[in-house]
């Protein structure tokens, strides 16, 4: 039988319990309004997990952008921008970075004006402007364009138009202190404390000294020990414990010991065997070598090697120990590489730039590929590493 | 400009890219769609059968001067790298309207088929522009590293122009190669 009258009341009657029950729970549900502006700022210090990618912006060269990430969790954590031919260095210590840009009053004409823009790695916020003269080296991204002294006090620029020389900047006034000239010679590598060399077209290197305040203290050139004409080294080169590791185009090392301010020359070895050589085995990417505290290096491969080849991606990268002069490794990479780095852990990541423009991620002692980042700008050429040097 | 791009090119394609700009261009392709998305082939597309090029094929008109300056194989850019003037409003010796040439350059010596001889080829960039972004070539057979600027083709060579800003580059004969 129906009981509607029954029912009805249940019904009303529980409806209305339920209501009362859960109204103030409703309003506690209820979406808060949220707080305008609102801007994430960063932890710091950084984890060793994080590394910035360079993108060259090649299709649109006056707006190029540094992009941060987490390269174990693969998130995006920001980014800075900057403009044409950018140079990237970074201080763990100061917890600063120093984009080094070309812009042009008006975008693409105006007033030229170079400088290295000071930003903090909490807020990636400009926190100071330094200006430098309007001659910095404008090249597609090479690492020794500029440089961190080795005590970090100093930062060393590439000036070049087309007369080469070096800006000092004091990383504690924030002032250019020092431009060196360096007539025929080009780029930077620390040694010890405030020294640094550079390499020459005679084939020589130069070895510059600085004194605590910055200045030029003393300067002195090698013999000629580069082949240019026939087999020139690579400018791309990297350090392993303060060894300057150079490697030539057909792919011989020549180690480049920078602990004292005076660099010396170590003894030159071959990555390759006469036998992978002569099947045209051969140094590739567009920076091809990465080094480990440790003495480790590595170096992207191409079996497809020939008079050019030397910025082709490499396909392949090897693990050699350059202390003892063997090769350890040697992994087929999944995308090609255009640049390689490692971080400086104990047990370090390969980061590899590739020719599908992604960042990827390997074990750096196995190859065991781990990960991929993507959409980091159409054409990123560089990672840096946080715990880079 | 000389330029690297070879993040335009894959080793695989090493063989088709140093004989024509396909793979440079099916790799550009992918790049700029991204790793995922299905890559263009613009050169399948300029081969098929309703005839239209990725851009319009171009001749100096001289027999003697021969190819065609719109493709990386035209005889003079033997070392060019970056955008061709050609693709971009100029042609293989001017520069696109409203640019300014580069008074300083990288040379290279390229061999005229046409009549055997070497010539010393100038490539000059034009400036004051942002990126063409056209017709991307790269070559980097006589390529030396920065500290040799005469002979490297990284470096911006918009010197001496009043902007340094990189439109495209251009490949200027200079006269004979000695021999």
């Amino acid at each position: 039988m129906r009981k509607p009258a029954c029912c009805a009341a249940h019904i009303a009657r529980a409806i209305a319990i339920l209501l009362a029950t859960i109204a103030p729970l409703a309003a506690h549900a209820e979406l808060q309004p949220e707080p305008i502006p609102n801007v994430e700022t960063l932890k710091t210090p950084y984890p060793d997990s994080y590394a910035v990618v360079h993108d060259f912006a090649f299709f649109n060269l006056i707006d190029s952008k540094f992009s941060l990430v987490d390269i174990e969790t693969r998130r995006f954590k920001g980014m800075l921008s900057a403009g044409q031919f950018a140079t990237l260095n970074l201080s763990n210590s100061r917890e600063e970075f120093y984009v080094g840009e070309t812009i042009f009053s008006r975008g693409t004409r105006g007033e030229r004006q170079d400088l290295i823009a000071v930003y903090d790695y909490a807020n990636l916020g400009l926190v100071a402007e330094i200006e430098l003269p309007p001659r910095r080296a404008n090249t597609v991204i090479n690492l020794a364009n500029s440089r961190l002294t080795e005590d970090e006090k100093f930062l060393l620029v590439f000036l070049q138009n087309p007369g080469t020389s070096v800006a000092v900047i004091d990383l504690d006034s924030r002032q250019m202190v020092e431009e060196v000239a360096a007539p025929g010679c080009a780029l930077i590598y620390p040694t010890e404390k405030s020294s640094f060399f550079m390499l020459c077209g005679d084939g020589t290197l130069l070895t510059i000294e600085l004194d605590s305040e910055g200045k030029l203290a003393g300067r002195e050139s090698s013999k000629p020990f580069i082949d240019i004409d026939n087999d020139p080294l690579s400018e791309k080169s990297s350090n392993t414990g303060g060894v300057w590791q150079f490697v030539s185009y057909l792919g011989e090392v020549q180690p480049i010991d920078a602990r004292k301010s005076t660099p010396r020359l170590g003894n030159t070895w071959w990555l390759a065997s006469d036998a992978e050589r002569a099947a045209n085995w051969r140094p590739a990417g567009w920076h091809g070598t990465a080094g480990h505290h440790s003495g480790l290096l590595w170096v992207g491969m191409t079996p497809d090697g020939y008079n050019g080849s030397h910025k082709d991606p490499a396909p392949e990268v090897w693990l050699f120990d350059a202390k003892k002069r063997t090769r350890l490794g040697q992994f087929e990479l999944k995308s090609a590489a255009i640049s390689i780095s490692v971080t400086q852990h104990e047990e370090p990541y390969l980061l590899v730039v590739t020719a599908d423009a992604t960042l990827d991620v390997y074990d750096a002692m196995s190859g065991e590929y781990l990960r991929s980042i993507y959409e980091l700008g159409l054409t990123p050429y560089m990672v840096h590493p946080l715990s880079y040097r | 400009m000389n330029w690297l791009d070879s993040i335009a090119q894959k080793t695989t394609r090493n063989v088709a890219r140093r004989s024509s700009r396909r793979g440079f261009l099916a790799t550009v392709s992918t790049l700029l769609l991204g790793a995922t998305a299905t890559p263009l082939l613009p050169v399948a597309r300029a081969s098929s059968a309703h005839g239209e090029s990725r851009v319009p094929n171009q001749s100096t008109g001289n027999p003697e001067d021969p190819g065609d300056p719109t493709q990386c194989d035209y005889w003079r850019y033997c070392a060019i790298d970056g955008f061709l003037c050609s693709c971009c409003g100029g042609t293989q010796n001017s520069c696109p309207p409203g640019t300014e040439m580069s008074p300083l350059t990288w040379i290279g010596t390229c061999r005229n088929p046409a009549d055997g001889k070497s010539y010393v080829v100038s490539y000059n960039d034009c400036c004051g522009k942002s990126s063409c972004g056209r017709c991307l070539c790269n070559s980097n057979e006589a390529d030396r590293p920065v500290y040799r600027p005469s002979a490297n083709n990284d470096i911006n060579w918009c010197m001496g122009t009043s902007s340094s800003v990189y439109n495209c580059s251009t490949a200027v004969i200079l006269g004979l190669a000695a021999e």
